[in-house]
This record gives C-alpha cells, sequence and structure tokens, in this order.
C-alpha cells in the first residue's frame, strides 16, 4: 500500500483544522509497519482515511491511497464495503466498545466467516472456533457464547484480533491494540502477534504512542508529527540512529528501566493544531537544531541508506552530542 | 520523630452484592492489609501494580476520600483515621492529591484562577489582591504564566492542565503528596516536562511523594521505594534500585520483564504470564499470585506467604523467596 | 494585577463565552424559530395593555350585542358569547400561561433540585430514602396525580399550578441526582474533598454548575407541557375560572361552539400548540448548547 499526498481537514467551531498533510508513507506486503506518533500526531486518523470511516466534519482534500494497485480514494461506498472487514482489518484500542454487548462475540465473527467464505453456519462456526484457537484463546467453545462483558478485557482483544483475521485480510490495522491493557496482559497480546505472523500474509500497521511497543513489534517504524511522517526506516535504525531531532528528542524524554537520570531531556511546548498550514516545518517552534530554512520551506524527506528517510533539512538532523547524553548510560 | 507517613494494616473492602435489606453478601478485597511507611521528608514511595490491584483505592484511603474498613494510618505521628472532621480538615493542609486525569480533575465551569485559588479561600480566607498575589505565584511554580490565569480548563492542553492540578495541590504548601498516575494521560514529550517539574519541585519544596504507577520506568525515575502490589497486597518492597533490579518475587519479575523497552535489542526477555488478574472479589486464601505463577507449589495454595525482610530492607511475600526463578 | 483587572478579565472570559453560546444558537434555524416565538410571547405579554384593542374584554366585561361574531378587522380573532374580543383575550393569556410557566416551574426546580442533589452527592440511606418517595410521585400519571391535588385544594389558577409542581418535581430530581451522583466521582470534586472544602460549598459551587445544564434544557421543554397541563386542568374546570382568559379554560368554553364558531377555539389552541412548540424548539437548541460534547472547539 502506498499513500501519498494526503490531505485531510477537520472543520471544527474554532475554524479548519488540517489533521493529516502526508506526502509519503508505504506499507510493505508481510511487514509490520509501527505507526507512532503522540495525541493529534494524525496516527488514527492515517488508519481512518484507508479505511474511508473519517467522520462527516473531515474532508479528504487531496492526495491517493493506492492499496493493490487501486486508489481507494476513488472508490464508491458500495466498493469500500468488499474492501472494509474484508482485505483490510481494523482492531481498536477498546474491545468493549467495539463489541455489540447484546451479542454473545462468537455472532459477528461466525457471520463474517459464513459471509466471507460464502459456508454454512455450522462450517462458519467450527472455523470461528479455529479462529479463537488460534489466538490462544482457552475453551474457544465457551468463548465463541459468552457476552463480551463476560470476558476480561485481555480476552476480549483477543477476540478482535480473531474477528480482523477471519477474513484472511491482506492488511490489518491495529489502532493502539494493546493501549487500554496491563503491562503482563499487553505481553501476552505482543507475544501473540509475533506467534501469528507465520499464520498470516497480512502486513500489519500497529498505531501506538507507545515506543517501547513498537521496539518490541515492528519491522519498520514510521514517526508522525503534526499529520505527516517525519521519519521511517528500520526499527534498528530509528532506536539506534534517529535521524529526525523529534524522533531523537522523544526517544530521551521517556524514562527507561535501569537508565536512572536526574532530570529528563524535554521537548519544549506542546504539539500543534495545524490551523493555517505554514510552509516551514512543523517542528521548528521546538526544535532545537533549527536553522533559518526550516522557518521557511517544508523539508523534503531524504534517504540516508537502507530506507530510512528522514524529513529534515538538517544535513541529517541529529543533536549536538551533549544533549544526547544519559542515552547509553546505565 | 514519627515517620511522615506509616500505615498498617489497612484494609478497604467494598460491598458488591447485597440483599434486599442492604447487608452484603461478597466483599471486593481492594486493599487488603497493606503496610508501608514513608520515613524521611523529600523522599517517594512508588506503588507499582497493574489495574485492579487496589493502588488507586490505596491513595484515597490514605487521604481518607474513602472511609477504611481496618487499620491505622499515623500521618506524623497521628492516627488521622481517628481524627474528627475539624481536625481532618487541619490536616488536609498537608497531605494533598494529583490525580491521572488532568481532564476531569478541573472544574470546566470556573477559571484557573478560582480552581487554585479554592484552598486559599477556604482555609487561609485569603482575598482580593493577596489571593491574586498567591495564585500568580503558585502557576509561576508551576511553570504557567500569569497570562493564563483567567482562562478555562479546556482552554489548556492536557499537559498544562496537569500543571494546574499541581498548583491547585500546592496552594496550602503541603508536605505531602499522593501523586495518583500523573502522567498516563499524558503524551510522552509532556511527560517527560511533569516527570521534571515533580522533581524539580520535590527538591526545593522537601515535598514526600506517593507515587501511584502502572508504568515501572516512570517508578524506578520518581521513587526512593518501591512496593509492588497484586491484589490488594503487597508482594514486595523495598529501595527502588534494588527492587527494580533484582526482584525476588514471581510477579514482579513477570511485571518488570514485560514493560516494552525501547530498544528493539531486548525483544523477547519477557516472562510472559499465563491468565488474566482473577477478580478481588473474595480472593483465594493461599498465595494470590498462584493461579498465574510460574513457579508455584503447593504450599503456595494452602497457605498464604507474608511479607518478610530478606535482608537489606527488601521485604518479600513469596514462600520461595530466594529460591525462586 | 489590580482587583479592577481580576473583575474586567473575568467578565470577558464569561463574555466570550456567551457570545459563543449565541453563535451556537443562531447557527440552528429550528431552535433560533423557538427562540423568536418564545421572545414574541414575552413580548405580547409585556405589552398585551397596549397590544389589545379591548383590554377590558380581559376582564368581566360583556358586551351582549356582540355575541359571536366572526374575525374582522374590528375583532381580528372574532368574539365569544359573551361578546369578549378574543384577540385581547388571547394577548392577556400570554401572559397567564407564562405565569403558569414560571411559578409551576420554579415552584418544582425548588423542591426537586435540592433534593436531586443531596440524594446524589450524599448516597446511602439518604438517596434510597428521597428516591423511593420519587418513584412513589412518578407511580401516578401526573395529570391524574394534578387533577387529584387540584380537586383536593379546590379549583383556582394557583392551586393548579401548586398541583402541577407537586407532580412534576420528581422529574428533576432524578435528573439532578444522576448527575451528581456521576460528579461526585469526578477528580475536581475529590480534590476539593481533599482540601477539606465544606460539603455545602462543594454541592453548590461544583455539583450544582456542573449538573445543572440538563435541567435547564428539560425545564425549558417542560414549560410547554406545564402550560399545556394547566390548560387541561383549567378545561377540567379544575383551574382558572371563568372569566380568567387562560388559554385552556377558553378552548374548553369555545368547544361548545366548535361547530358553529369555529374561531372560538382555534386560536387559543393554536396559542398553545404555537407556545408548546416554541418552548420544545428552544430545549433542543439549549440542549445542543450545553452539550459539552459540542462545546469542545
Amino acid at each position: 500500500m502506498q499513500i501519498r499526498n494526503l490531505k485531510v481537514a477537520f472543520r471544527t467551531y474554532g475554524g479548519r483544522v488540517q489533521a493529516l498533510d502526508l506526502h509519503r508513507l508505504d506499507v510493505r506486503p508481510g511487514e509490520i509497519l509501527g505507526l507512532v506518533g503522540e495525541t493529534g500526531s494524525g496516527k488514527s486518523m492515517t488508519a481512518l482515511s484507508i479505511l474511508r470511516l473519517l467522520d462527516r466534519k473531515a474532508e479528504v482534500q487531496s492526495g491517493e491511497i493506492i492499496f493493490q494497485g487501486e486508489d481507494l480514494l476513488k472508490k464508491t461506498e458500495v466498493e469500500m464495503r468488499t474492501i472494509r472487514g474484508r482485505r483490510i482489518t481494523m482492531v481498536f484500542q477498546d474491545p468493549m466498545s467495539s463489541l455489540n454487548p447484546v451479542f454473545p462475540v462468537g455472532e459477528p465473527l461466525v457471520r463474517i466467516i459464513a459471509a466471507h467464505e460464502k459456508v454454512s453456519f455450522r462450517a462458519a462456526r467450527q472455523r470461528a472456533i479455529d479462529m479463537l484457537a488460534l489466538v490462544r484463546l482457552p475453551s474457544p467453545e465457551k468463548v465463541l457464547s459468552a457476552y463480551p462483558h463476560e470476558l476480561s478485557g485481555g480476552m476480549r482483544q483477543r477476540v478482535m484480533i480473531a474477528m480482523a483475521l477471519s477474513s484472511n485480510p491482506d492488511l490489518l490495522l491495529a489502532d493502539e491494540p494493546t493501549t487500554a491493557l496491563d503491562v503482563t496482559i499487553q505481553a501476552q497480546i505482543l507475544r501473540l502477534i509475533e506467534e501469528l505472523r507465520a499464520h498470516i500474509n497480512a502486513s500489519i500497521v500497529f498505531i501506538t504512542h507507545n515506543l517501547g511497543v513498537v521496539a518490541r513489534i515492528a519491522d519498520r517504524v514510521a514517526v508522525m508529527y503534526a499529520g505527516d511522517v517525519v521519519e521511517i526506516g528500520s526499527t534498528a535504525d530509528i532506536f539506534r540512529n534517529p535521524g529526525h531531532p523529534y524522533t531523537a528528542l522523544l526517544l530521551q524524554a521517556i524514562p527507561r528501566l535501569g537508565q536512572k537520570r536526574g532530570t529528563l531531556p524535554v521537548i519544549e511546548g506542546t504539539v500543534p493544531v495545524v490551523t493555517h498550514p505554514q510552509p516551514g516545518c512543523y517542528f521548528y517552534p521546538r526544535c532545537p537544531v533549527r536553522i533559518e530554512r526550516c522557518r521557511v520551506e517544508r523539508p523534503e524527506a531524504k534517504d540516508l541508506g537502507d530506507g530510512h528517510w528522514v524529513a529534515c533539512w538538517k544535513q541529517d538532523g541529529r543533536l549536538p552530542p551533549d544533549n544526547s547524553e544519559g542515552n547509553g548510560e546505565v | 520523630m514519627p515517620p511522615l507517613l506509616e500505615v498498617r494494616g489497612l484494609k478497604k473492602y467494598f460491598p458488591v452484592r447485597r440483599t434486599w435489606w442492604g447487608g452484603a453478601t461478597s466483599w471486593l478485597h481492594a486493599v487488603d492489609g497493606v503496610d508501608l511507611r514513608i520515613d524521611a521528608p523529600g523522599t517517594t514511595l512508588g506503588i507499582a501494580g497493574e489495574s485492579g490491584c487496589g493502588k488507586t483505592t490505596l491513595g484515597r484511603v490514605i487521604l481518607r476520600l474513602l472511609p477504611a474498613t481496618a487499620g491505622e494510618i499515623y500521618f506524623e505521628g497521628r492516627d488521622i483515621l481517628k481524627l474528627n472532621y475539624q481536625a481532618l480538615r487541619a490536616v488536609r493542609r498537608d497531605m494533598q492529591i494529583v490525580f491521572q486525569d488532568p481532564y476531569s480533575a478541573l472544574d470546566p465551569r470556573i477559571t484557573v484562577r478560582d480552581i487554585v485559588a479554592e484552598p486559599l479561600r477556604t482555609h487561609l480566607h485569603l482575598g482580593g489582591r493577596e489571593l491574586d498575589d498567591q495564585v500568580a505565584a503558585l502557576l509561576a511554580e508551576v511553570g504557567l504564566d500569569a497570562s493564563h490565569i483567567y482562562r478555562f480548563p479546556h482552554e489548556f492542553s492536557g499537559g498544562q492542565r496537569q500543571r494546574v492540578v499541581i498548583a491547585r495541590a500546592l496552594a496550602l504548601h503541603p508536605k505531602f503528596l499522593v501523586l495518583d498516575e500523573p502522567t498516563s494521560a499524558l503524551d510522552v514529550s509532556v511527560q517527560a516536562q511533569i516527570l521534571n517539574l515533580l522533581k524539580d519541585l520535590q527538591a526545593r519544596l522537601g515535598l514526600s511523594y506517593l507515587l501511584i504507577s502502572h508504568d515501572l520506568s516512570v517508578v524506578e525515575h520518581m521513587a526512593d521505594e518501591v512496593a509492588v502490589m497484586y491484589l490488594g497486597q503487597i508482594v514486595e518492597r523495598g529501595p527502588a534500585a534494588e527492587i527494580l533490579s533484582h526482584p525476588w518475587h514471581p510477579y514482579a519479575q513477570a511485571l518488570l520483564s514485560a514493560v516494552p523497552v525501547p530498544d528493539p535489542g531486548q525483544r523477547g526477555r519477557e516472562i510472559v504470564l499465563e491468565g488474566n488478574v482473577p477478580s478481588a472479589v473474595d480472593p483465594p486464601t493461599g498465595c494470590r499470585f498462584y493461579s498465574r505463577c510460574p513457579v508455584r507449589r503447593p504450599v503456595c495454595r494452602e497457605k498464604a506467604p507474608v511479607l518478610a525482610d530478606g535482608g537489606g530492607g527488601h521485604w518479600v511475600a513469596c514462600h520461595l523467596a530466594g529460591h525462586g526463578t | 494585577m489590580s482587583v479592577m483587572d481580576i473583575s474586567s478579565g473575568q467578565r470577558r472570559a464569561r463574555l466570550a463565552a456567551l457570545r459563543y453560546d449565541l453563535y451556537l444558537l443562531r447557527k440552528n434555524v429550528l431552535s433560533m424559530a423557538g427562540l423568536v416565538v418564545v421572545v414574541l410571547l414575552v413580548l405580547a405579554a409585556a405589552v398585551a395593555p397596549v397590544l389589545a384593542p379591548y383590554p377590558a374584554d380581559a376582564g368581566t366585561q360583556v358586551h351582549m350585542s356582540q355575541q359571536l361574531l366572526p374575525p374582522s378587522w374590528a375583532h381580528l380573532f372574532g368574539t365569544d358569547e359573551m361578546g369578549r374580543d378574543i384577540f385581547s383575550r388571547v394577548l392577556y393569556g400570554a401572559r397567564i400561561s407564562l405565569g403558569i410557566g414560571v411559578f409551576t416551574i420554579g415552584l418544582a426546580l425548588l423542591i426537586g433540585v435540592p433534593l436531586g442533589l443531596v440524594a446524589g452527592y450524599a448516597g446511602g440511606v439518604v438517596d434510597e430514602v428521597i428516591m423511593r418517595v420519587t418513584d412513589v410521585f412518578l407511580s401516578f400519571p401526573p395529570l391524574l396525580l394534578a387533577t387529584a391535588v387540584s380537586a383536593m385544594l379546590g379549583p383556582s389558577l394557583v392551586n393548579a399550578m401548586i398541583a402541577i409542581a407537586i407532580a412534576w418535581w420528581p422529574w428533576y430530581t432524578r435528573l439532578i441526582r444522576g448527575q451528581a451522583v456521576s460528579l461526585r466521582e469526578r477528580g475536581f470534586v475529590e480534590a476539593a474533598r481533599a482540601t477539606g472544602v465544606s460539603h455545602l460549598t462543594i454541592v453548590f459551587r461544583h455539583i450544582l454548575p456542573n449538573a445543572v445544564a440538563p435541567v435547564i434544557v428539560q425545564a425549558s421543554m417542560d414549560f410547554g407541557s406545564v402550560i399545556l397541563e394547566a390548560a387541561s386542568l383549567s378545561f377540567l374546570g379544575l383551574g382558572a375560572q371563568p372569566p380568567e382568559p387562560e388559554w385552556g379554560l377558553m378552548v374548553s368554553l369555545g368547544r361548545n361552539f366548535f361547530l358553529t364558531d369555529w374561531w372560538y377555539v382555534t386560536f387559543p389552541g393554536l396559542a398553545i400548540l404555537i407556545t408548546v412548540l416554541g418552548f420544545n424548539l428552544l430545549g433542543d437548541g439549549l440542549r445542543e448548547i450545553l452539550d459539552p460534547k459540542t462545546r469542545e472547539v
């Protein structure tokens, strides 16, 4: 899948807000792409744009989303319905609100399978049980007829994953799938996703604000800021050798186990809300290594090698060494 | 001198099912026999644990925002559970709370000035210019501009709101703050700002913190002592550096290992526990971690382990302590 | 910063908020229509003596020579069986109807809101007792209850209003209790408690202002219903007594002439319809304004 120059704006009472101004994002077949960013960076908006599930206040202004050679933005609503939930599926942060409380959790699962594979409900039921077993749910027959409130958060999220995989999709969008879960449950789910990779051939876009989770699960990482991807590269490159000052600062600002530091380096200010698109770099006001050019001209993404792209005017955007102390110290 | 805060045998049960005349038939053991203490002023005790372990309830009970079921809470040597309304009001000047969600922690209908002024009005009966000077000073203390004084909470970002919450908590110059997940609703880049602010305030004002958090990295960054909670009980406590580098309790080990570290080189080191946290309603008599414990023994089901000093102030509640994994 | 700055700063903040409210109201055509109706009604009530061609007709005046005249330029809405100008009577009726609304809703709020606040904030036994009392009141159909109370107190407009308020307050109690219960758990209430702020201050400073929005919406919608209910009681002979120009009473008296003199029931009936509709539309608009979800910018 490829996204090019995608612009999405929101109409609010305060005026128009530029939610997305995404220049370039590619998802490779079979990979797990971690999409990280803070609140308002546009990471969830990207997923909703792909599925064309933006609400009425949002408007796609331009761009294209090429999925298997076809532009999703040119599809009719009817065509989208054959893609949504089949070729592209989604797992949300809060499984409780995405499951209908008055139906057993197996009900939608069986229906999806029956519709997708055009088999009888009996056969679909068996497949559904297999799917629940695949996501390591104990006694899948029982889970199939359980109501959402009877399951724990972790189990519900497993059901959601089973549902998302049941149509054998080509792309799975996971929007903060572990954020609402406890750490030990999150560890279970992350391990599950890792184990499932062998069984499925879908690409996974894993959206999260948690850099630790991304480091744990992703093959490649895209860092979003103010509606655009500012850096993309292999997980190792992003974490070991960040090219954008925002990525580097973000990595330094998290407290890490086993690295007690007196004060944490901070990124001054807050994530901007873009009401008036500016010519320069959106990180300019908070950037410690900014130059004059950053204010007036939007940086283009440059390849630093091995598919590591950085959108920064500074040669490679690295921070001066005095700012990166504490990064490797124990 | 008595310790700043000492909690002994604290219990908080919530009624779950009631008979029709109002008697409870089963109880949720949210906090079930907790002992802890903060000795020196200016230090931080971190309470780590997952949702439902009772850490938030513990903070509320210590501030008497919830009535305790049993136990004693000594603040500077006085059992605050025995205080009457007037005496409690006086103690409340010294104990304050910072909430997890800065969105619900601020009354949306009053300005920041009135929010921060409320404690000053209540206890010092300040008004007019004196009040405004104090409010401006407090806002400056937490890094907010005095020009923000007439704004309403919705005009602020999450980080700024949390600063307002902190300013309100500091208004009466308390000695002790309960920090209930102070950064978990905030973005990563803002979290660092707030953590730095809290540390800075602690150093300057000699504040003691009870830091409640599910995020072990935050606990490690902030705390001098750590207590790990599971199902209403403390399973391990001691100096932060010690607990978070060499945990003894199998739950603490699993919890620590499950924290995702932003370093792709550390993949797959986590101990994945089976199953889910059991319900705290009518918990089992043996070790509460029994059902998920990777190293359980028959004795663990029958007898509940007690928290015992394993040397060097490192306390652990496990039958296998010392010869565990 | 001087005291002057403070009050003006506060005022500026409030003004900005108010302007925003009006902006939201303006955006919604229907609620604007509701507002216009209500404003017109208030105006009509205020200037009735000036506007009404025959002010005395609202009282005991009779003109036996002008019985049941159809609408004309002299009598826009025609005349009734006593020869009174219906237009003048409808205008004066607006005063009565508004009075009924204000008095009845006010009384119901006065009983209902404090009880709801106490029930929701205190919880426990207090809550249980108050809520069971509201259950008892709510188990009667409101009109039946009002009729019974009205019959007990004796037929008069004031008694009808008291009767309606007695049937009405439990709704407000329920509504505000639900709000108070959820607000009690909010951080700012806990923070106030942790600071040692008194319960009374918490209830009136933090809970009430945040809980009142849906009550305002409900009350504005109820305005219409209450006027309708008072009209019903008058229609049944339990409310306003002749010759008061109360709309419901006029409809009641006019129904005998419905087949021959259509204007007699039609105009007071229309007045009731438009008034109820106006308050409902306004209430809908207010709901949108006061809903925090539409407020977030």
